[in-house]
């Protein structure tokens, strides 16, 4: 009685088995529409997330005034999202979309994170 | 996305603009109908008697008259009120009124609301104005949606117009050679025709379509890019606050002035100012904060000239001396510039040339959306043609049908708007929110309306209704109140006579669309019935010799 309940175990196994092979053959046959639902929540909500981090960085370009700061920033950022948006669309792969938006969204926290350090100090 | 980048962006275009095409559509119309805000005011509140500055050279006896009156009449109304203003009349508003904001008393069941009389200047009597959203409520239903929460609206607002930008980069991307195809009309084709036509509603007042777009994002932008500000002053609204704070802080100049303390009132403040200020016409006098110590006199100005609005003085006590605040604009150039583009959508500067430039270029935009949906329909309709598929349920139907409900129920609905600033009953409880109810119901009608219907039949009942609608506004004025067209041109009053004009302007347009429908169905019909004897003959033809 090593294996209690081995025929659950082997219904599982099944299972699993099952749901790998539909959702394969869901992925390839609408592998298309897949990659368009991708993209618009990478231009959505990774093109914000960008936006507000770009309209963050360039706040830190305005030592002396930071309302100016804020408000330069904000108003380039509609700007940078468009750029986003057309980017996220243009690219030949949902994949290459989130890489480059993940990437920039990355970078710009990284330079902001070293600010935020080097103003602290 | 495609193979190459203008085929990714004329993908994006398409369907960036069809995500949000309606709710555009929405917000253009309303907004262009927003640039006669004060116009629409005045025609929805036809009690108000017109004054016309122009007639008595002396002005100012005149207004000492009618500032007794006022303070007389608002010490009788309003004496526990907080904040009284005194309305002279303007360029845009020739008439003259009080208003009050009337605190809450839960012991005659008023609620805290701005209340309005106007003010007869012939025989001194103010007079009630009946209770109605207005022009105003009108125009703010293009960023707050009315029914939905006002955090929701603006955010759904700005993610349109967000929608809008992409779309007209995009757009602008994707046509090679834009001034070519500008100067390309080719009618009676089909689609092609659809397409050039909305060529030229994008291009010619694509300066305007970008402008009020980016615009009206940076109004919102507070509300949308909050997370910016967060960085710097912390989250919530107390930090916030500080944030306005220092960005609105404006500058001002502060001098002492010889009038005596006891001699200040509404009637000296006025005559001081409108000595101090000769070739500015007093268009507002406001008594602020009542009774405490910060009681003050707020004096507006009624001039359009340059970008600029009105500007304001302040008259207060203060070290036992009378003191005016002139201000001299917002101190900081984020402001400044958040004023700029304020300014550049609301276009309040515009004089009257310039305003009808403003409504007819949002109207523009609004045929830009309307067309641009039009030729999505009009694409998957022939690509289903190709494909050949025909089911019952057809989703590309339904969607043309709701289309048509919308690009011409919308204006139907705003014809219910004023329809029932008219016919409903005066004394009736809530009216104001009444007539916005009604503005929906007319659109939900439209909507039941053509959901019954093949979109060609709902195209033109549709166009039909509004023309006649349209076309029925001004005679409801003449049957339910006393301005009819001519009397009010002999009056002088040209706000209320212009209105009625322009509704007959509408029904005009509205009725040459019903008859080019008509005569393109005649030209098909005619073609078709061509066909059909050609046919005909040619199947007799070879009949005969058999």
């Amino acid at each position: 009685m090593l294996y209690p309940f081995r025929e659950f175990y082997a219904y599982l196994h099944f299972y699993f088995q099952y749901t790998v092979l539909i959702t394969m053959t869901f992925i390839k046959t609408h592998t298309a529409t897949i990659g368009v639902t991708c993209r618009v929540f990478i231009a959505l909500f990774g093109g914000f997330l960008l936006a507000n981090l770009v309209a963050i960085l360039i706040t830190y370009w305005f030592v002396d005034d930071k309302i100016d700061g804020i408000v330069t920033g904000i108003m380039a950022s509609f700007i940078v999202y468009t750029g986003i948006v057309m980017f996220v669309f243009a690219t030949k792969s949902a994949g290459r979309a989130a890489f480059g938006v993940g990437t920039a969204c990355l970078v710009t926290f990284g330079i902001i994170f070293t600010l935020e350090l080097a103003v602290k100090r | 996305m495609r193979p190459r980048f203008r085929q990714s962006m004329n993908w994006l275009h398409t369907w960036a603009g069809f995500a949000v095409a309606w709710l555009l559509y929405f917000i253009f119309v309303t907004g262009s109908a927003g640039y006669f805000e004060n116009e629409i005011d005045r025609w929805m509140k036809p009690e108000i008697t017109v004054v016309n500055s122009n007639d008595n050279p002396d002005g100012n006896t005149n207004a000492y008259q009618v500032l007794e009156i006022a303070e007389q009449q608002l010490n009788q109304l309003a004496s526990d009120s907080p904040q009284w203003y005194i309305r002279f009349p303007a360029t845009r508003e020739p008439f003259m009124g009080i208003s009050w904001l009337q605190l809450a008393d839960s012991e005659s069941k008023k609620t805290k609301q701005w209340r309005q009389k106007s003010i007869n200047p012939e025989n001194g009597s103010a007079v009630a104005i009946r209770e109605t959203g207005g022009g105003h409520t009108l125009y703010r239903m293009h960023y707050n949606l009315h029914y939905i929460p006002k955090i929701f609206g603006y955010i759904l607002t700005s993610l349109a117009g967000m929608f809008m930008l992409i779309g007209l980069v995009t757009g602008v991307v994707i046509h090679k050679k834009i001034f070519f195809e500008f100067f390309t009309f080719r009618p009676q084709k089909g689609m092609r025709a659809w397409l050039d036509i909305h060529n030229v509603l994008s291009v010619l007042p694509l300066p305007f379509h970008l402008m009020i777009t980016y615009s009206g994002l940076i109004l919102l932008m507070t509300v949308t890019m909050s997370n910016v500000i967060d960085v710097t002053y912390g989250e919530g609204k107390a930090n916030h606050l500080k944030f306005y704070k220092v960005a609105h802080s404006e500058i001002k100049e502060n001098k002492a002035i010889t009038l005596l303390p006891e001699d200040l009132s509404l009637k000296t403040v006025f005559d001081d100012a409108s000595t101090r200020y000769k070739n500015q016409k007093i268009s507002f006098i406001g008594l602020i904060d009542r009774g405490s110590k910060n009681e003050h006199y707020d004096i507006f100005f009624d001039h359009f000239t340059g970008i600029a609005l009105a500007s304001s003085v302040e008259y207060r006590i203060k070290d036992h001396q009378v003191e005016i605040e002139i201000s001299r604009g917002k101190a900081g150039s984020a402001a400044r510039v958040y004023e700029l583009f304020e300014r550049l959508h609301e276009g309040l500067f515009a004089d009257i040339y310039l305003r009808w430039l403003y409504f007819i270029s949002g109207l523009l935009g609004a045929g830009m959306i309307a067309t641009g949906m039009m030729l999505w329909i009009l694409k998957r309709q022939k690509n289903a043609c190709k494909d050949n598929k025909s089911s019952r349920f057809n989703i590309i139907t339904l969607i043309e049908k709701i289309n048509v409900a919308v690009i011409i129920g919308l204006p139907i609905a705003i014809a219910g708007y004023f329809f029932s600033n008219r016919l409903l009953p005066i004394t009736m409880v809530n009216r104001a929110d009444w007539e916005i109810h009604c503005f929906f119901i007319s659109w939900l009608a439209c909507l039941c309306f053509c959901l019954f219907r093949q979109s060609e039949n709902a195209w033109k009942n549709m166009l039909t209704i509004a023309a006649t609608s349209y076309a029925l506004l001004p005679v409801v004025n003449l049957i339910t109140t006393d301005h009819d067209i001519i009397s009010s041109i002999q009056k002088d009053d040209w706000i209320m006579a212009g209105f009625d004009l322009s509704m007959l302007l509408f029904s005009a347009i509205f009725t040459v669309a019903v008859l080019l429908i008509n005569k393109n169905r005649q030209h098909k019909k005619s073609i078709n019935s061509h066909l059909v004897a050609e046919k005909k003959s040619a199947i007799t033809s070879e009949e005969r010799p058999s």
